[in-house]
């Protein structure tokens, strides 16, 4: 199969998935320019933008958190997908380490409506930066075949790797964060072996975060 | 915020992709439509829902079972996916109590029945579903007219075709059967979320399968008389292209008679009976074919006379004879594809469409026109309403006046020259301007040059964003260009001279005229979505169009083309005046810094998409390169594009 019209694979997707609500979400913060006052810059803002550190080092926290797709674009076709899970993890300075729990939801409509459930497990590692406005990371771990499928019963293990190169947080009151991540590359590989089962694709989720430290 | 006029705009766009549809024959089974063709076939054989099937046990159980005891001798094939097919079909139509040979004969003629939809490939892979229904080659394969068929004769024709298909699919089906090939033989299959799989079938039962796909669409694209006569043959391609003329064409594919409501409409059951009687004589001519000592497909094309018999003289101006089947398809014809025709993919190397033939690009160029239209149209609404003081009549009169004296000149210099070529070589306009201009550069646009150039756009305006207010209070307090130089900046960045420049391009040196052309119309279209959308508030008195700038970004897309086109000794004091053109806003307190900022990089990267299409941008390089400097040497590091 051969590409010979049609934008590129990362515009289509950018204008399903990603480009029209970032444009959306973007434009509430321009937007607010204006109003600032001249001489006195409205504090709530930046607040919002770059002034104060959010990151909350050396403490546990807590994270639950929704993503979902409606492309596929291994194959290259409308297939949702949504995930359900929860991080709990320990940071340390701008680094952190964390244990990952997801249940992921695929809708496949090849010929009638079929559901496919998978488990994530496993421990991740993350970094902030930008006075914890940003934060890069990467889970690994286990992934169980929760369904049955017309090749394979459910109970297969394979594994998954959730990339997640940057995420947008913005403070919420002393102790929460909401972290918004525009794009993450989820593989997830829960049959390995005979006919692999590989499912590929890139997530736009938010997740609300609840820490153990007080925001300074 | 009223959020219902945008989410209004996301769902249109999605719907517009997610909604159109290929159109199928009888309907073939998927999240939205019912299993028609699957449920005909297994019916023929006596294993479909009870009103498919004719008696019990199937005319057929003869012939069947004589396959099945085949594929029993020489083995069911136990490979991951061939199994994991018959358990798809076996878990979807409830085949109990069968045999795995029983199951795998059955499967075979399903994924047969299945192919000329599909190809092997998902139903919801939409894009591959088109260029596969919209190829001429193909549509004998449902039994439909090519695009080329028109007027008298053009029904036979397609006649013709399809019974020669189905006999050449009879052919091979004996040749694997009698053992000249393989009894069994590769086809692809789609697995919920496993995607396309290579998997076993039974060689003849596929074919079979396949020759009765075209059966089961004579009784779906054929407008018949009371005695099941054909008195014309649909017309799918041009139907979906928007280029259909009945008169010419034939009927247009109805998705009326795609449907088999068989309990609850008479016409659908009456025209499944009949075609599943056809099918039960073809197939068991079929079955003394394959037991007769030589090839002889005398039988099997006697039992296709009654399924093609032709009645002539019906035609679209006496309705089709008044036939009733005409007046069910025009219940709801196949009209033209939306927008996403844009995106399609090919499946094969002759292109979607096949034998050269592009229609589409029409349909497809109107339909993106049509999206913006709804896209921008409420955004438009939202301004209009919000009653905000609307830009003064005096800078709408200076652009007006720049693009009219630019007119002005363009046709000045075509007349004197009288050597205007014309760009499109020919080619109708809207598949010119489509596939060959904004096709070529949008993709252009999407490299790591613009990429790169984007982050560091959005970087240089987030930087400039925290000296808005600073920039505005200094020219509050101490405007740093005159007043008449102020206006020469809106002149100059009025757009006015730039589509001058490009239409005297145009006439003298066409290649570098329509790189300019093309960076001005995205940066403009670009420009305009982005105000609008973005609504920020002018600095001084004025409208909410402020982000980014229209003047900038127009005039650094044209000092960029020209730097393309000429090099640096016309490039440099084209960026000057580009430059100058910012400062004159931000002196005029039209724009923040901001706004002008992005604005530049909005130019420059449409410029060089639109450079890079005609061939004049070089592959971006990082560069570095030692300067000498009094006392030392630096190292220049930079991004050349």
């Amino acid at each position: 199969m051969r590409w010979t019209g049609g934008f590129p694979l990362c515009i289509r997707m950018g204008a399903f998935g990603i480009f029209v609500p970032l444009v959306l979400l973007v434009s509430e913060y321009v937007r607010a320019a204006p109003r600032i006052p001249f001489s006195r810059p409205d504090e709530s803002l930046l607040r919002l933008l770059t002034t104060e550190d959010i990151t909350r080092s050396d403490a546990y926290w807590a994270q639950v958190g929704v993503g979902g797709t409606i492309y596929d674009p291994r194959r290259d076709l409308i297939a949702p997908r949504f995930s359900f899970g929860g991080q709990f993890g320990r940071r340390f300075g701008r680094m952190g380490v964390f244990g990952n729990f997801e249940l992921d939801r695929s809708v496949d409509l090849s010929q009638e409506v079929k559901q496919l459930d998978i488990l994530h497990l496993g421990p991740g590692g993350e970094m902030l930066f930008l006075f914890g406005r940003l934060r890069s990371s990467i889970s690994l771990g286990l992934a169980l075949l929760n369904s049955d499928t017309d090749i394979d019963k459910k109970g297969k293990i394979g594994w998954y790797v959730d990339l997640r190169p940057i995420a947008v947080r913005w403070s919420l009151r002393d102790r929460g964060a909401i972290e918004f991540t525009p794009l993450s590359i989820d593989v997830s590989i829960p049959v390995t072996n005979g006919i692999p089962l590989i499912l590929f694709a890139y997530f736009t989720s938010v997740s609300i975060e609840w820490s153990w430290m007080e925001l300074q | 915020m009223n959020w219902r006029p945008r989410l209004f705009c996301f769902v249109f766009v999605c719907s517009s992709l997610l909604g159109s549809r290929p159109a199928f024959s009888f309907q073939i089974l998927s999240a939205l439509t019912d299993a028609c063709h699957e449920k005909m076939t297994l019916g023929v054989l006596g294993y479909g829902p009870a009103s498919f099937r004719e008696s019990d046990p199937s005319p057929l159980a003869a012939f069947y079972s004589r396959m099945v005891a085949k594929a029993s001798a020489v083995g069911v094939p136990a490979d991951r996916a061939s199994e994991g097919m018959v358990r798809e079909m076996e878990n979807r139509f409830q085949w109990s109590g069968l045999s795995q040979a029983q199951k795998f004969v059955l499967a075979s003629f399903v994924a047969g029945v299945r192919s000329p939809d599909t190809n092997g490939f998902s139903i919801v892979d939409i894009n591959h579903l088109r260029g596969l229904h919209i190829r001429n080659q193909e549509q004998s394969a449902h039994i439909l007219r090519r695009s080329d068929q028109d007027g008298g004769g053009a029904d036979l024709e397609a006649i013709e075709e399809a019974r020669a298909r189905i006999l050449n699919l009879v052919r091979a089906a004996q040749t694997s059967w009698n053992g000249d090939a393989s009894l069994y033989r590769d086809e692809r299959w789609t697995f919920a979320f496993y995607g396309e799989h290579t998997v076993r079938v039974m060689a003849a039962a596929y074919d079979l399968g396949v020759a009765l796909h075209v059966l089961q669409d004579a009784y779906a694209h054929v407008i018949r008389d009371d005695q099941f006569r054909v008195l014309a043959i649909s017309n799918f391609v041009e139907a979906v292209i928007g280029e259909h003329d009945e008169a010419s064409d034939g009927p247009a594919h109805s998705e009326r008679m795609d449907r088999c409501a068989v309990e609850t409409d008479d016409f659908d059951r009456m025209r499944v009976d009949e075609a599943r009687e056809r099918a039960i004589q073809f197939l068991n001519a079929v079955d003394s074919t394959f037991q007769a000592e030589s090839y002889d497909e005398t039988g099997v094309a006697a039992t296709l006379d009654p399924i093609f018999t032709y009645q002539p003289g019906c035609h679209s101006g006496n309705a089709y004879c008044g036939s009733v089947w005409y007046q069910k398809a025009r219940e709801k014809f196949t009209g033209p594809f939306s927008v996403s025709c844009g995106l399609m993919r090919s499946v094969d190397d002759d292109g979607p469409w096949g034998d050269g033939h592009r229609p589409g690009a029409t349909a497809a160029a109107l339909g993106s026109v049509t999206a913006l239209v709804f896209l921008l149209l409420p955004l438009l609404l939202i301004v209009w309403f919000r009653s905000r003081p609307r830009r003064p009549f005096s800078r709408v009169a200076v652009r007006g006046v720049g693009v009219a004296m630019a007119c002005g000149l363009f046709l000045l210099g075509a007349a004197e020259t009288r050597a205007f070529e014309d760009p499109t070589g020919g080619k109708p306009f809207f598949p010119w301007l489509w596939e060959d201009q904004f096709l070529p550069t949008a993709r252009a646009s999407a490299d790591t040059a613009g990429l790169i150039m984007i982050v560091g756009g959005v970087t240089a305006s987030a930087a400039s964003y925290h000296y808005d207010n600073d920039v505005y209070e200094e020219t509050l307090r101490d405007p740093f260009l005159s007043e008449d130089a102020e206006w020469a900046g809106a002149i100059l960045g009025s757009g006015g001279p730039g589509i001058a420049i490009a239409l005297t391009q145009l006439v003298f040196d066409q290649k570098n005229g329509l790189m300019h052309g093309r960076a001005i119309a995205f940066t403009s279209l670009t420009h305009i979505t982005a105000a609008f959308v973005v609504r920020r508030e002018r600095p001084g008195d004025g409208d909410w169009l402020s982000f980014p700038s229209g003047h900038v970004s127009s005039t650094f897309a044209s000092a960029a083309s020209l730097a393309y086109a000429y090099g640096p000794w016309v490039g440099v004091p084209a960026y000057a005046a580009a430059t100058f053109v910012a400062a004159a806003r931000i002196s005029d307190r039209v724009h923040w810094l901001s706004d002008t900022v992005a604005a530049a990089f909005l130019g420059v990267y449409w410029a060089r998409a639109s450079a890079k299409v005609a061939d004049m941008a070089g592959e971006p390089s990082l560069v570095t390169q030692p300067v000498l400097v009094p006392g030392g040497a630096l190292m220049r590091i930079g991004f050349e594009f």
